[in-house]
């Protein structure tokens, strides 16, 4: 046994193979000077991409897994095995349950209680994977990445930003959870913390500040709430960013969200906080014109807050078939079967479910002025434009 | 050990200790919230962030392990800020107003908001909008109030071992609370009240009864020692009778009380009355877990054991071997004194051989607990009746009387002197005497509280056929215990409540008495009794004895050359049992009337207390008997907890017992185990380690740098 464990750590030595994402020491060497009775695996808590699960889409992603998972647990002496899906991967877990728990891993669902381990060793799943390729003597060093959400590819670390999505145009990229303007575009993938495998191209019609607004919502419904930075951070983060892009921001607020964001970043315990304020704070450092037209001149430059627009029915393309009608979440669309459905702007809330079910493309958005439009019930066919 | 410096102070302290604690203990106050020194640490509410050299950023010192060398500092601006800036996000979830809120003054909460200074308004505020939870007994969550400290987490989970309060979310909304918002015991809570004892806030608080506001908060926790006049430690015996350490249980009895198996048998229980476990369901069966435990006690604990100080060579002479005189003689005895006990009746033991039934206190326990009293080296002379207490001073430095009230009370009305009107302690002495009584066939007794039951269930035994009991109370109001009434009923005693007595009629002899219904009955300012009757319920009962069970007062009048107050009883000074003639005292029900064995245990050893201190002693009756163990925090889980039965005493069925005077009561046996796992435990919460406020620093800052 003991001789197993010494081959498996000269292997982690001579590749110096190190956690993921991880910029300190290496695997072996921490490895060495711990022993924990229980190994945690996942992905880090602030991975809301889940791209890199696709590792485990094939049966050898699995069986690496296991690999890595025996061999790590076997180093650390650590008799408890946990691997940790997140509650969006619920299906990940149902697909590879009965295989891992049969090699004495227990999968869980959820985030990394990291108060709960405070005594175990926490590892990132990708780590697994590069320990089980070191023993077979396939490991080579790699980033594992995946672009707009497509299918995850292995590139070098020295692979350049722009190399890998392959166009020098769009106005900034979101790399794991940091937003940053083109210049990164020159930047070697190795030079990023790229804590979730996802590159993500923002084009001139991304509103930075409705992005920051929604990924600040998602990251509030995720927290576990304990770490008050987190939990109340969030929140104040969220408020002043729908604020902002409602054009109801403070003078105060870039500050603000400056100081938040960066007491979030040392005073949270895990990386659901320590990087849930990243993108507010890269949107204040690479976009803080977007962020300061928002919050000054009521102005968007992506084009997509403050539009007054107004959705209405063609009644010329309209056929009455009732499906705009029936899935109204706001039930503001009137009309019967063969008649000419109209909608009720002043109720109506702008979501666009109507225009993206229409399939007579029937339904329009406009900024500028209504044609002509029913006013009562009218059979289709039978509307008289003048 | 460790060579720490905190703010230029250097200690030595266990190495990995963690730094908050470490500072505190050396008088240096760093802010903290989340931060209990009984709970793992948590590092949540970023309070108590100290700056390390060597350290990039300011780091939690309740997660900050001490290590040789390291220098800290616990003030710094960026710390300042950080503080600052998590308090305002705590606060942003609280409401505004601390004035109404039941913790104030006593919020760790609000004392940090004192210390860390007032909040900027520049944070979005929001009013969580959980509704209050009253449901539950004892204790009130109110949601709106909480910090998500986690402390009641923790308490609950690591410290208690429950697992039932846990971090939930509604909505965005993180809250603490049981699973599927279930009430605490439907959530297999075991009310142990940890939570409430280490909320910060007033977000977990305990629902005290009416009237406990006077209470110390330690009396409040455990009201079961408070209610009990004699102060026992009823938690301590409750759980080593559970862990079937009945010698250990017995002695902690003992160490307040010479008289564990009487009491198991006949104690009036206040104890019950206030146990917390009565709100949750009923009160755990204290009594009955206290008389198994003296049943199997070996004395192995005790015996040859506790106090005897060395002889005074002062002499007392106590009046009256009732409970209360023997608890005094036995105390007396142990701080060094000659003790004398003279007793008018033939036996020891008072009111508990000469008021009691033997069917609810066999008179072997008394006669088995009562030889210890001699076996302490105390004289007992019975048969001997003390006319003037004074006189004895010739002989003794110091004299208490502790003669009870055994004159019964006759309430004047037509007929009252009648052949066959007894009153209630000369019938109940003259049976305990083996003295002949003829009460014929037919017996009404008249009163409503457990001496009437005595006198009317003992009369039954003696083979009245037909046994009636009237009182003025009404049913609900009777001060006799329920578990009487029940078993008079079971034996077929008629009890007649609201019921005034007009008149016994008969001329030679009681022929019967003519009762009215009461409409009404009051007490006045004065307190005097205000009745209204109802017309036209007259009632007539025929009998051949007619017992008066309506009070009874101490046997005494003016040639005792002590002065006589309210009721006939002796009059002492003020938190006192002086009597008006110095060097003597007096006792129990003689000073305030009949009330229980535990009352006169207690008064008892009061006035040993007294007595001593007037002999020259410190008056410190104090021992221990039981081992002081430090006992497990951790009480763990238990599936149905708070849905307990209690466990009620096995009892002869009535055509059993009517026709003698064996024990009736066989206690609860086995099942004392059960009923010992009821207890809620409320005095583990007095373990618990108090938080440390800034207040409690003040005026130590700057010392010794």
């Amino acid at each position: 046994m003991s001789d197993r464990r010494d081959d498996v750590m000269r292997v982690l030595s001579a590749n110096h193979l190190k956690d993921y994402g991880v910029k300190g020491p290496s695997l072996a060497e921490s490895f060495a000077r711990r022993q924990a009775s229980c190994l945690v695996v996942g992905l880090r808590n602030s991975d809301k991409s889940g791209v890199l699960l696709q590792l485990l889409d094939t049966q050898e992603g699995v069986n690496q897994l296991i690999t890595g998972m025996e061999s790590a647990a076997l180093l650390l002496g650590a008799e408890k095995k946990i691997l940790f899906i997140p509650e969006y991967a619920i299906h990940v877990k149902e697909r590879i349950e009965t295989f891992v728990s049969a090699a004495g891993i227990e999968v869980r669902i959820g985030l990394i209680d990291v108060r709960e381990h405070e005594d175990s060793v926490i590892c990132h799943l990708v780590t697994m994977l590069e320990i089980a390729e070191c023993l077979e003597g396939t490991y080579e060093e790699s980033i594992y990445v995946s672009v707009n959400g497509g299918s995850l590819k292995r590139v070098s670390p020295d692979t350049s930003v722009g190399d890998l999505i392959g166009r020098k145009e769009g106005k900034g990229v979101l790399i794991g959870n940091r937003i940053y303007d083109n210049h990164a575009l020159e930047m070697n993938l190795e030079e990023i913390e790229l804590d979730n495998g996802m590159v993500q191209i923002l084009g001139e019609n991304d509103c930075m500040i409705r992005l920051v607004e929604k990924d600040l919502l998602e990251n509030r419904k995720r927290s576990c709430g304990k770490c008050v930075f987190c939990r109340e951070g969030l929140l104040q983060l969220h408020a002043m960013y729908k604020d902002t892009a409602e054009g109801k921001g403070k003078n105060h607020y870039p500050e603000l969200i400056r100081e938040i964001g960066l007491a979030m970043k040392h005073g949270c315990l895990c990386s659901l906080g320590q990087n849930g304020a990243q993108p507010a704070l890269g949107v204040l450092e690479h976009f803080s014109e977007e962020y300061m037209a928002h919050n000054k001149r009521k102005k968007c430059p992506a084009g997509v807050c403050f539009l007054k627009s107004v959705i209405y029915i063609d009644p010329v393309l309209c056929t009455g078939c009732m499906e705009c009608l029936d899935r109204c979440p706001a039930g503001c669309i009137e009309g019967r079967p063969g008649y000419i459905h109209m909608i009720d702007s002043t109720e109506c809330t702008g979501c666009r479910a109507c225009i993206e079910l229409c399939e007579s493309k029937a339904v329009m958005e406009t900024e500028g002025k209504l044609p002509k439009l029913p006013e009562r019930l009218v059979k289709c066919g039978k509307f008289k434009k003048r | 050990m460790a060579v720490i410096t905190i703010d230029g102070k250097r200690m030595e302290v266990p190495d990995g200790r963690n730094v908050l604690d470490c500072a505190l203990d050396a008088g240096i106050y760093i802010p903290h919230l989340c931060h209990h020194p009984d709970l793992k640490p948590l590092g949540s509410c970023r309070m108590c962030l100290v700056e390390v050299d060597g350290g990039e950023t300011p780091v939690t010192s309740c997660n900050l392990k001490a290590k040789d060398g390291m220098n800290i500092r616990t003030d710094s601006e960026e710390i300042a800020r950080l503080r600052m800036l998590s308090l305002e996000l705590i606060l942003t979830g609280h409401p505004e107003d601390c004035s109404t809120c039941p913790k104030y003054g006593s919020c760790e909460l609000q004392t940090l908001i004192q210390y860390i200074g007032p909040k900027t308004g520049r944070l979005k505020m929001r009013i969580k909008g959980f509704r209050t939870e009253e449901e539950n007994p004892l204790l009130v969550h109110d949601m709106n109030r909480c910090v998500l400290c986690g402390r009641c987490v923790r308490a609950c989970q690591e410290l208690r071992g429950v697992h039932v309060l846990d971090y939930r979310q509604k909505g965005l909304e993180t809250y603490v609370g049981t699973v599927h918002e279930k009430l605490l015991a439907d959530a297999d809570c075991r009310f142990c009240g940890a939570c409430a004892e280490v909320c910060p806030t007033g977000a977990i608080r305990d629902k005290w009864k009416e009237g406990q506001d006077h209470r110390s908060k330690q009396d409040r926790i455990v009201p079961c020692r408070y209610g009990c006049p004699a102060h026992i430690d009823i938690p301590r015996y409750v759980r080593l009778a559970g862990e079937a350490r009945y010698d250990e249980a017995a002695a902690v009895v003992r160490e307040k009380a010479p008289f564990p198996e009487i009491l198991g048998h006949i104690c009036s229980h206040a104890c019950e009355l206030e146990c917390k476990r009565g709100e949750i369901n009923k009160s755990v069966s204290i009594r009955n877990i206290k008389r198994y435990a003296a049943e199997h006690d070996t004395g192995s604990c005790w015996r040859g054991k506790g106090k005897q100080l060395k002889d005074s060579g002062k002499k007392v002479c106590i009046v009256g071997a009732g409970p209360a005189g023997l608890t005094a003689a036995y105390y007396l005895r142990k701080q060094g004194h000659e003790v004398t006990v003279k007793e008018s009746l033939p036996q020891v033991g008072g009111m508990m051989s000469y008021g009691i039934p033997s069917y609810r206190l066999p008179r072997d326990v008394i006669t088995k607990e009562t030889a210890l009293i001699t076996e302490a080296g105390v004289r007992i002379e019975t048969s001997v009746k003390v006319e003037n207490p004074s006189l004895l001073l010739k002989e003794y430095d110091a004299v208490l009387m502790a003669v009870g009230s055994h004159r019964g009370i006759r309430l004047t009305m037509e007929g009252d002197h009648l052949p066959g009107v007894v009153l209630n302690t000369d019938f109940l002495r003259q049976v305990n005497l083996g003295e002949p009584v003829d009460i014929g066939s037919r017996v009404v007794v008249l009163g409503g509280g457990n001496v009437a039951f005595d006198c009317a269930r003992t009369a039954k035994r003696l083979g009245a056929e037909r046994v009636l009991l009237a009182c003025l109370e009404a049913r609900e109001s009777m001060t006799a215990d329920e578990e009487e009434i029940l078993q008079a009923e079971e034996e077929g005693i008629g009890i007649y409540p609201a019921h005034t007595f007009e008149r016994i009629t008969g001329t030679e002899k009681v022929t019967g008495v003519d009762f009215m219904k009461v409409k009404s009955f009051t007490f006045d300012d004065q307190r005097k009794a205000v009745i209204e009757k109802q017309e036209g319920t007259e009632l007539h009962l025929e009998t051949d004895t007619v017992i008066f069970a309506v009070g009874q007062r101490p046997d005494l009048d003016e040639t005792s050359g002590l002065l006589l107050g309210r009721g006939n009883c002796i009059q002492v000074k003020e938190h006192s049992l002086k009597t008006s003639c110095d060097g003597i005292f007096a006792a129990g029900d003689a000073v305030y009337g009949t009330k229980s064995v535990i009352a006169a245990i207690a008064s008892g050893r009061e006035a040993a207390s007294e007595i001593d201190r007037y002999l020259g002693g410190d008056g410190d009756i104090s021992e221990k008997l039981a081992p002081d163990e430090s006992v497990s925090s951790h009480i763990g889980s238990c599936p149905g907890f708070a849905y307990r039965e209690r466990q009620e005493p096995q009892l002869l069925p009535a055509e059993q017992r009517v026709d003698n005077f064996n024990i009736a009561d066989l206690g609860i046996g086995e099942c004392v185990s059960w009923e010992t796992g009821r207890c809620l435990q409320c005095d583990l919460r007095l373990n618990i380690a108090q938080p440390r406020l800034w207040g409690d620093y003040s005026g130590q800052e700057g010392t010794d740098v």
